[in-house]
């Protein structure tokens, strides 16, 4: 039943158990890591040209990535890449988000990974930056790259899924996992999302798939079986 | 010498009586009499069933001052709710006026115009312009809409009716006060001929409201109701089937609706939805033995398509045409016999529309039958002839002015030109939907256009205006002008794909969100043809002509009207009347019977509510007669409280007429739920999670221009360069939960899709009256609703049992195949 579910659901990859929160976070206990992907941070005011946007989602992803770092205490929090919309607006962060940022700083140290939005950092964020990573043979990089026999993790495709259910369907954020890569959702709160179903994912995408939906805080996992996910066009 | 058909009056020149007279025709008192009062500068609402020449009427003042002296730029506006409409009455224009050799020229001007027509319209142009709501707005965004305008003599509004109650009128009253002013501002005199409106419709139930959008001086405006009777014959269709319980596709009808067909020259078949439609098209040309030919009209179909089953119809090559809404408004066809309404009618206003589509004559009856196509719509079809004989309309609720359309307009006054806020809060307050507006409202909606209005201030650098030292409003780059141009109107439409026959034409537009739900190999009606579906190739959805049995039919948002306070308070009336009753086919008759021996009937001054077990549930039932949307959400509050108090509630389903709740635990008293302090609950809180509210927060957004029209042809790719709405809402409402268009979204809600004013109402005028009825079985009433079940909508919580499942269903399939 819904109401008994814990907030994650874990899983294996490479040999090792890692835990996927309703959030769209991941957690590796062994390494007391916390990995998030894509908070295109600034988002708000980077489109605001033509009419100001509500540039509230900056502190809006701040504040829920704070709350999962305050409930599991990681040692490092690994952020996947596009944590700016864009360079230039990581450069002109306002002082309360960055200061948010700073003081998150000091509970876990941060390692930014670069992407394609956010190739520059500056260098008043906390933490240190680098463009891929790996620990304990499992790597770490903004855009899966299909490097053979290399376990990886990364995000850049903000996956979304679209299934049917009884009476409805639903479209949610997910995880995209399979025996080489694992994908993470877009954390960020003004991003959307691209439905796995695209073409862009059918290197990722097979039967033995595992589908990790994440919906109103709970994360459920499912293998890929077609007739139950829809392309959203 | 030819023998002029009327006594010569003084008001009309040589040119157009022989015109008049050469025609045989002769001008209706009520045409003359416009004349009068527009040469006096008075303006006139003219209210008169079809056929009464009420275009004339509008255009004969115009007509005579154009011929009797020479006149440089625009002398008349004529605004119609319909693009069609437009084009149709320059023509019928056009013809007299060749007729009599007139120096008039006449023009139209819509999103349709080319662009090399409108830039000489604006440099020379035409006596009479014809155009729409819209299009007015754009012009009087442009710097020397003052000049362009500033002689304008004569505003025609036809089908005012059409713009009540709706955003689209609150932005045409907004457009009309500014036109005053700019032509106020232009003459700098009070003396020169004042400006003249002419309001045209065939069914109003509250003049008032419309005489005030003429002229903000009330005694200025003449209503204006020539004595002319139109003959209405309206009747039930009687039928060899027994009604059906529930159901909306009147299929049991099907014999006799097609011997009307036969029996009539030419028969317009009205129905609800575009998916009735489709069924119905359908239907008839699988029992059409005498080859009829029959016609399909609604707003999905390709444009070409629907253009002509129009001119088909109006040169009298079809017998028949099955249409919605699409064609309820005026285009003049000769010869219509008979209009056919299938299903409930939902409002009497629409209904009257409808079948003045009949004898569109006036020395013609209207000839139209009704078809209810289940039990509780022949209550609701028998009320609707009471209401049509006795030209009880329904009246829309006055209501205030729509705070996304204001923000829109604020833009575009300033595109025109710097603005001083007082002066332009003063200006907005003259149009009678924002009359009430509070200067504090008007003050966030500037607030709001200008920097967007946040609780935030460290975005300086986005302002749409800013205020210059002079004191003035002003935009802060051409961009703003254009983005505005872009995205005028109130019409949000709805996403849509169009549909491909492989390798053949395009059929028409279909809601992505039924696409969405396709799998290659399903099949479904569309555009009268069984079809099925291949996959998406580029921007289009492929489809082959099928033979399937048991198609999908699409889904179209918005299809459904709820029932109208007049019907429904009809409906309750009736149902105390025997007389009345007497005229209802025997089953209902024995229904109704049945009903009265096992529990209550529904009437005006108590609350029917039934409970009873089946299955292991027990259900509660309650006959409001309030409308859909009002009952879903009482169904809504009806569950929410019922968990609290530990019942245990289930689900519920709401119809036009009831609302259902079904629970582990028996209601035994309905004391503690039926009070008005429901509303206080959990409404807001229910509110906000709705997916009805984001569907109002995209519209209010894109009204009051924080987000773009999704435009055709401008697709997704692959990284999105918008912000979707659902997550500005979301994030938006965490942390500015009164921000302007967060209150402009429940405003809208409230009104629509909600309906809290009606529930509200219902629930204070019941208060402790409930007729409680404890029933050992489902009552005969009762019977209908349950058929419903299972169509309704699912709740949050349901989603995530459901996920639950999914996960446990797949993870099982998949053990099941590794083992």
């Amino acid at each position: 039943m819904a109401g008994t579910r814990t907030d994650f659901v874990t899983t294996r990859f490479n040999g090792h158990d890692f835990r996927i929160y309703g959030d769209g976070t991941l957690y590796w206990p062994d390494q007391a890591l916390l990995i998030v992907s894509d908070l295109h941070l600034e988002k708000g005011a980077a489109l605001s040209s033509g009419a100001p946007l509500p540039a509230f989602d900056t502190v809006d992803t701040l504040q829920r990535l704070q709350r999962r770092i305050e409930a599991t205490q990681p040692k490092t929090t690994l952020l996947l890449g596009d944590s700016f919309h864009t360079s230039e607006r990581a450069f002109l962060l306002p002082p309360d988000n960055l200061a948010l940022l700073q003081q998150m700083g000091r509970q876990t140290d941060f390692i930014w990974i670069t992407g394609n939005h956010d190739r520059h950092l500056p260098e008043r964020l906390p933490g240190i930056a680098t463009d891929e990573i790996i620990i304990d043979e499992v790597r770490f990089c903004h855009e899966a790259d299909h490097q053979p026999d290399q376990h990886t993790i990364s995000g850049h495709y903000h996956p979304k899924a679209r299934v049917k259910l009884r009476a409805t369907t639903l479209s949610a954020r997910c995880f995209v996992q399979d025996g080489l890569n694992l994908i993470m959702p877009a954390f960020g709160s003004y991003t959307g999302g691209l439905n796995i179903c695209h073409d862009a994912f059918a290197p990722f995408i097979s039967p033995s798939s595992i589908i990790h939906i994440i919906h109103d805080d709970k994360a459920y996992s499912m293998p890929f079986q077609k007739s139950r996910f829809l392309k959203s066009i | 010498m030819k023998q002029p058909a009327a006594p010569p009056s003084a008001l009309l020149p040589l040119a157009f009586e022989d015109w008049f007279s050469g025609k045989g025709w002769r001008p209706h008192a009520h045409q003359l009499d416009i004349v009068g009062h527009w040469q006096a500068g008075k303006s006139c609402l003219l209210i008169a069933p079809t056929g009464a020449g009420k275009t004339l009427s509008g255009f004969l003042p115009s007509l005579i001052d154009l011929t009797t002296a020479p006149f440089e730029g625009i002398h008349t506006l004529y605004i119609s709710p319909l693009k069609a409409l437009a084009s149709d009455i320059a023509r019928n224009l056009t013809g007299p006026v060749e007729e009599m050799g007139l120096p008039i020229t006449i023009e139209t001007r819509t999103g349709d115009t080319p662009q090399s027509r409108r830039n000489r319209q604006r440099t020379t142009p035409p006596h009479i312009l014809l155009t729409t709501p819209e299009s007015l707005e754009l012009m009087l965004g442009w710097p020397d809409a003052g000049r362009i305008f500033g002689n304008l003599q004569t505003i025609i509004i036809d089908e005012i009716h059409a713009l009540s109650g709706t955003k689209r009128g609150d932005l045409l009253s907004l457009s009309l006060t500014k036109m005053r002013q700019l032509r106020y501002d232009h003459q700098k005199t009070d003396n020169s001929a004042p400006l003249k409106a002419i309001g045209l419709s065939a069914t109003v139930a509250n003049p008032e409201r419309f005489a005030a959008l003429l002229s903000d001086r009330r005694e200025d405006v003449t209503i204006l109701r020539p004595p002319l009777t139109k003959d209405i014959l309206v009747s039930m269709l009687e039928t060899k089937d027994d009604l059906p319980w529930a159901g909306h596709s009147a299929h049991y009808a099907l014999p006799e609706i097609y011997q009307l067909l036969q029996s009539h020259k030419k028969t317009l078949i009205f129905v609800n939805t575009r998916a009735q439609a489709e069924l119905l098209f359908q239907a008839l040309w699988m029992a059409n033995d005498d080859n009829l030919k029959i016609g399909l009209h609604h707003g999905s179909l390709d444009v070409g398509q629907r253009r002509k089953v129009e001119a088909f119809m109006a040169d009298g090559k079809l017998d028949a045409v099955v249409a919605t809404s699409s064609l309820d408004l005026g285009i003049d066809w000769a010869d219509i016999d008979l209009v056919v309404q299938i299903g409930a009618p939902k409002g009497v206003s629409r209904l009257v529309q409808r079948i003045g589509r009949a004898g569109h004559r006036l020395d013609k009856a209207s000839k139209a039958i009704l078809v209810p196509a289940n039990r509780f719509e022949v209550l609701e079809v028998m009320a609707a002839m009471h209401c049509v004989r006795q030209m009880q309309l329904d009246d829309s609720d006055a209501h205030d002015g729509a705070l996304d359309v204001l923000a829109q307009h604020i833009v575009g006054c300033a595109v025109t030109g710097p603005f001083d806020a007082d002066r332009l809060y003063q200006t907005i307050r003259a149009a009678p939907p924002y009359a009430s507006l509070s200067r504090a409202d008007f003050d966030d909606v500037l607030g709001f256009v200008a920097n967007g209005g946040y609780a935030l201030n460290h975005y300086d650098q986005f302002h749409r205006l800013v205020k210059g030292i002079d004191g003035l409003w002003r935009i802060t780059s051409p961009k703003v002008a254009q983005r505005w141009r872009m995205n005028i109107g109130t019409i949000v439409e709805t996403v849509t794909m169009k549909v491909r026959l492989k390798s053949g034409p395009v059929l028409g537009e279909i809601e992505e969100y039924f696409v969405q739900n396709l799998v290659t190999g399903d099949h479904f009606i569309f555009a009268g043809r069984m079809l099925e579906y291949i996959g998406i190739k580029g921007n289009m959805v492929q489809v082959r002509i099928s033979h399937a049995a048991e198609p999908k039919v699409p889904a179209y948002a918005g299809g459904r009207l709820p029932l109208s306070q007049n019907l429904a308070d009809t409906v309750r009336l009736l149902l105390q009347d025997d007389t009345a009753l007497a005229g209802v086919p025997e089953e209902v008759a024995y229904w109704l019977e049945l009903q009265r021996k096992r529990s209550g009937i529904p009437s005006a001054d108590k609350l029917l509510v039934e409970s009873f077990k089946r299955g292991q549930k027990h259900y509660l039932v309650a006959y409001c007669f309030e409308g859909r949307n009002a009952h879903q959400t009482l169904g809504m509050l009806l569950t929410r409280r019922m968990e609290r108090l530990g019942f245990s509630p289930l689900g519920f389903v709401a119809t036009d007429y009831a609302v259902a709740v079904w629970s582990v635990h028996p209601v035994t008293s309905p004391d503690n739920l039926f009070k008005s302090d429901l509303l206080g609950d959990d409404l807001e809180e229910w509110m906000a999670e709705s997916t009805m509210l984001k569907r109002s927060f995209r519209q209010v957004a894109t009204i009051s221009g924080l987000i773009e029209k999704r435009l055709p042809g401008h697709e997704k790719t692959g990284k999105q360069m918008t912000v979707n709405s659902d997550l500005i809402y979301d994030v938006l409402r965490r942390h500015q939960p009164d921000h302007l268009l967060l209150r402009a979204t429940a405003q809208d809600a409230g009104r629509g899709l909600l309906d809290i004013r009606r529930l509200s109402d219902m629930l204070t005028r019941f208060e402790d009256k409930i007729d409680f009825w404890q029933l050992d079985y489902i009552s005969p009433l009762a019977v209908p609703l349950m058929l419903e079940v299972g169509r309704e909508a699912v709740t949050a919580s349901g989603v995530t049992d459901m996920l639950a499942e999914l996960e446990d269903e797949l993870v099982q399939e998949m053990q099941g195949a590794l083992a």
